[in-house]
C-alpha cells in the first residue's frame, strides 16, 4: 500500500461522487471516520493495468474555504497530499456552479482530472458540453465524461488516472482583483511568514485570495506577522472602497464570472424542474405525504423483518439446544444463556436494522430525503437540531442503532453530534416490548392511553434535552436553512445495496465484539457465585437506596441492569426476579414508574457502542450520553413516583 | 429593491445580500445571479438557480434583495 499512488475524489454534494468511488474501488472500500471527528471517511483500492492506487473519497464540499469541518478536512487533505491525483467530480447539469470548486483547486496550484458525471441525465435534458474546448480553456486539464450508475466512461477515467501528469495551469480574474492579489503577494514576499506549518508550500497567490475571502485559518496565519496583517488589511479595505461592498462576496462573484466566461458557447443551461416540490414541501400536504411514506416504510420494514427474525430466532434456539448438549457443564451456562442469549438477542434485530437502512438509502437515492430535511428544518432548528436530524430520529423509533448511523447524512458536525446525543431518548421497538408488556399486565383497560403517555413524556424530554444540548453543550451556529433539492432519480440499486452494507456491516462487527463481551459480563453478574446469591443481586441491593426513592426494589433494579444488554431483557429478568408474579408484586404506580425509567435510562449496549464509534470513539461524549440519560431517568422516576403518591396512588 | 420573499413566481436578478451568508455564495447566489422563484406561499421558498432547485427558509430568503 505504501507505494500505491493516492487518488482523492473531490466534489460538491449531490454530484454522484460516491457512485464513482464505488465504480473505481469495487468491494474493497472501508468506511470509517476521519481521525477525531465525526465525518465519514471512505477509502478503497483500485488496480488498473497492474498499477495499484489508493482511492479516498473526500467529504462533499461546495468550496475550499475552511469554515466548515468538512471543508477543512478536504482542504487539509489536499494541501498535505501534494502528490495525490485529484479527481474533481462534477454534476454536468450544474457545471456552472461546480466549476467554482475547480477554480479554487487551480488557485491552490493543483491540476485536477475533471470528471463530468451524470452525463446520461445531461444528455437526456439536452445539455451538451464540449469537453475538448473545456479542457483547453482550463489550461489543458484532462476532462472525462462519465455516468457512474450506467457505468459509462469509467474505463476512460481509470485511463486518465493512470496517465495523469501534473500540469501548470493558471486562471486569471479581473484586472482589479489581480492587481489587489499582486499587491498582497508583494507584501507576503516583503514580510515573510513562519516557514513551518501546513501552509508552507501553498502558492502565495492562493494565500492572497484566501485572505481577501476572509478564510479564518489564512487570516490567523497573516496575523503571525503584524506588519503583513496590517498592510494586507489596508489593501483589502482599498479594494472594498473601490467596489463599494465586501471583498468576500466580490471574490465569489469574480469566480462565477470566470466560470460563465469559460463556459460561454460550450455549455448550455436548460431549465429542469417539476412542480411536485411545492406539494412535498407544503407545511400541511407535505407533512401528510411524509406521514404516509413513513407508515409504508415502517410496515414494510417490520413486515419483512419479522419474516427473517423468525428464522434467526429459530436458528439461535437450535444452536443453543445443540451447544447445550455438547458443551461441558461449567461453560454451558455462559455459552447458551450468556453468549447466545445476549448476542443472539441483539442479532435478532439485524433484519430491522438492515431493512431500515435499505429503505433509507432508497429514499435518499430517489431524492426524497432532501425534501424531508427541508420540510422539517424549522421545527428542528427551534430545538437546536437541524432538518437533517429528522430522518435519524424517525429511524430511531425502529432501533436507535441505525438511527445514530443515519446521522452521517447531517453535514454540520455539531448538529450531527447534538442529534447523536439526543437519539437514545427516542423510544425504540425494544422499549415498546416493555411498554406493551406492562400495559397489558397492569393497565389492560387503558393500554393505549398508557403507551401514549409514556411515548409523549419521552418525546417531551427529547425536545427539552435537544434544546438544552443545542443551547449550552454543543454550541454552534444553526445551519443555514437552505437545501439543495436534487432532481428525482430512479433508484440506483448498486449504490443502495453498497450503502446498506456499509452501515449494517458495523452492526454485525459490534455484535461480535463489544456486545459479546457485555453479554458474558452480565451473565456472570447474574450467576456468580450462585444464582440465588449473585453479584447482580448485590448490585441490585446497592442500587436499591436510589431506586427505592422511585418505588423500585432491588428486583426491579436488577431488571434494569439486565436491560442494559437489550431493553427486552427487563421483561424476562423481572419475570424471573418476581417469580412470575409481577402483577401482585407491583402497584400500578410502581409499574408506571418502572416502565418510564426503562424507556429513559441508560441506552442499550448496542446503542452505547454505536454512540462511541459515531462520535469518533469519543469517551467523553459517550459517557455524557449515558449519564444524562441515567440522571434524567432517575429524576423523572423520583418526581413521578412522589407526585403519584401525593395525589393518592400507592 | 425588494426582498425575494415579496416576489411572485418569475425570474429576478440578485442585487445585494444583507449579511455574509457563505452557503448562499456556495450555491451560486451572489449579486448578479438570475434567480427564479418557483413557489412562494407557505413553508420554505422554492427557487431555481442555474439548473439546481433550492429550498430556502423564509428568514434567509428575506436577506436576498432582488430587482426585476
Amino acid at each position: 500500500m505504501e507505494d500505491a499512488k493516492i487518488v482523492a475524489l473531490v466534489g460538491q454534494p449531490n454530484v454522484g461522487k460516491t457512485t464513482i468511488f464505488n465504480e473505481l474501488t469495487g468491494m474493497t472500500q472501508r468506511v470509517g471516520n476521519w481521525p477525531g471527528v465525526t465525518v465519514e471517511k471512505k477509502e478503497g483500492t483500485m488496480v488498473y493495468k497492474g498499477v495499484k492506487f489508493h482511492v479516498i473519497d473526500l467529504p462533499g464540499i461546495y468550496s475550499l474555504k475552511a469554515d466548515s469541518l468538512d471543508q477543512k478536512i478536504a482542504r487539509d487533505f489536499i494541501i498535505e497530499n501534494k502528490d495525490a491525483i485529484l479527481v474533481d467530480v462534477i454534476d454536468t447539469n450544474n457545471l456552472n456552479r461546480n466549476l467554482y470548486l475547480t477554480l479554487q483547486l487551480i488557485e491552490l496550484g493543483r491540476s485536477p482530472i475533471l470528471c463530468l458525471n451524470f452525463i446520461d441525465e445531461a444528455e437526456k435534458y439536452g445539455i451538451s458540453v464540449d469537453s475538448e474546448k473545456l479542457s483547453e480553456r482550463l489550461g489543458g486539464l484532462p476532462v472525462v465524461k462519465t455516468s457512474g450508475r450506467y457505468k459509462i466512461g469509467i474505463e476512460d477515467l481509470k485511463e486518465a488516472i493512470l496517465n495523469y501528469k501534473p500540469i501548470h495551469c493558471e486562471i486569471r480574474y479581473s484586472e482589479l482583483l489581480e492587481d489587489t492579489v499582486s499587491k498582497i503577494v508583494e507584501k507576503l514576499e516583503k514580510y515573510p511568514l513562519p516557514t513551518e506549518g501546513k501552509f508552507k508550500d501553498v502558492p502565495k497567490r492562493w494565500l492572497a485570495i484566501s485572505f481577501l475571502e476572509g478564510d479564518p485559518e489564512v487570516v490567523d496565519l497573516f496575523k503571525k506577522n503584524e506588519d503583513l496583517f496590517r498592510e494586507a488589511k489596508k489593501i483589502k479595505e482599498e479594494l472594498e472602497r473601490e467596489i463599494r461592498h465586501d471583498a468576500e462576496s466580490y471574490v465569489a462573484e469574480e469566480r462565477y464570472k470566470k466560470v460563465d466566461e469559460i463556459l460561454k458557447g460550450i455549455w448550455k443551461e436548460k431549465i429542469i424542474f417539476d412542480d411536485i416540490d411545492r406539494i412535498l414541501l407544503h407545511p400541511v400536504y407535505g407533512m401528510a405525504i411524509f406521514a404516509v411514506v413513513m407508515y409504508i416504510v415502517y410496515t414494510v420494514v417490520i413486515g419483512l423483518g419479522d419474516v427473517f427474525i423468525e428464522y434467526i430466532e429459530m436458528f439461535f434456539e437450535y444452536l443453543g439446544e445443540y451447544l447445550g448438549v455438547i458443551i461441558p457443564e461449567p461453560y454451558r451456562g455462559v455459552v447458551v444463556e450468556g453468549i447466545i442469549g445476549g448476542v443472539g438477542t441483539v442479532l435478532t434485530f439485524f433484519p430491522y436494522v438492515a431493512f431500515m437502512m435499505l429503505s433509507l438509502s432508497l429514499l435518499e437515492s430517489v431524492g426524497y430525503l432532501a425534501r424531508v430535511s427541508a420540510l422539517f428544518h424549522n421545527i428542528m432548528a427551534k430545538l437546536g437540531l437541524s432538518g437533517g436530524s429528522t430522518i435519524p430520529i424517525l429511524i430511531s423509533f425502529g432501533c436507535n442503532v441505525p438511527g445514530i448511523l443515519a446521522t452521517r447524512t447531517i453535514p454540520d458536525p455539531l448538529r450531527r453530534l447534538a442529534t447523536i446525543l439526543v437519539t437514545p431518548l427516542v423510544p425504540c421497538s425494544a422499549r415498546f416490548v416493555v411498554i406493551g408488556f406492562m400495559a397489558s399486565a397492569f393497565f389492560a383497560s387503558h393500554a393505549s392511553l398508557f403507551a401514549m403517555g409514556i411515548v409523549a413524556i419521552s418525546l417531551l424530554l427529547l425536545a427539552l434535552v435537544s434544546y438544552v444540548v443545542g443551547k449550552y453543550i454543543v454550541k454552534g451556529k444553526p445551519e443555514e436553512p437552505i437545501f439543495e433539492l436534487p432532481p428525482f432519480r430512479l433508484p440506483d440499486w448498486d449504490y443502495i445495496l453498497k450503502r446498506t452494507w456499509a452501515y449494517t456491516k458495523h452492526f454485525l462487527i459490534r455484535a461480535g465484539t463489544i456486545i459479546l463481551a457485555g453479554s458474558i459480563l452480565f451473565y456472570y453478574l447474574l450467576h456468580y457465585p450462585s444464582e440465588e446469591n449473585c453479584y447482580g443481586m448485590l448490585l441490585g441491593k446497592m442500587l436499591e437506596p436510589i431506586t427505592g426513592l422511585m418505588g423500585i426494589d432491588w428486583r426491579g433494579a436488577l431488571a434494569l441492569l439486565a436491560g442494559i444488554i437489550a431493553k427486552e431483557l427487563v421483561v424476562s429478568t423481572m419475570e424471573i426476579a418476581y417469580s412470575g408474579n409481577i402483577v401482585e408484586a407491583l402497584t400500578p404506580l410502581q409499574a408506571f414508574v418502572l416502565t418510564l425509567v426503562t424507556v429513559l435510562y441508560i441506552p442499550c449496549l448496542a446503542t452505547i457502542a454505536t454512540l462511541f464509534y459515531e462520535t469518533g470513539k469519543n469517551v467523553k461524549w459517550t459517557l455524557f450520553a449515558v449519564s444524562y440519560n441515567l440522571i434524567l431517568a432517575t429524576l423523572v422516576g423520583i418526581v413521578v413516583y412522589n407526585i403519584g403518591r401525593l395525589i393518592g396512588f400507592s | 429593491m425588494e426582498s425575494l420573499t415579496d416576489k411572485k413566481p418569475g425570474t429576478y436578478t440578485v442585487k445585494e445580500i444583507r449579511g455574509e451568508y457563505k452557503k448562499l455564495y456556495d450555491l451560486r447566489i451572489v449579486p448578479g445571479t438570475r434567480i427564479t422563484v418557483l413557489y412562494n406561499e407557505r413553508g420554505p421558498m422554492i427557487v431555481r438557480v442555474g439548473n439546481s432547485k433550492l429550498a430556502i427558509g423564509r428568514d434567509l430568503a428575506g436577506l436576498i434583495k432582488v430587482v426585476e
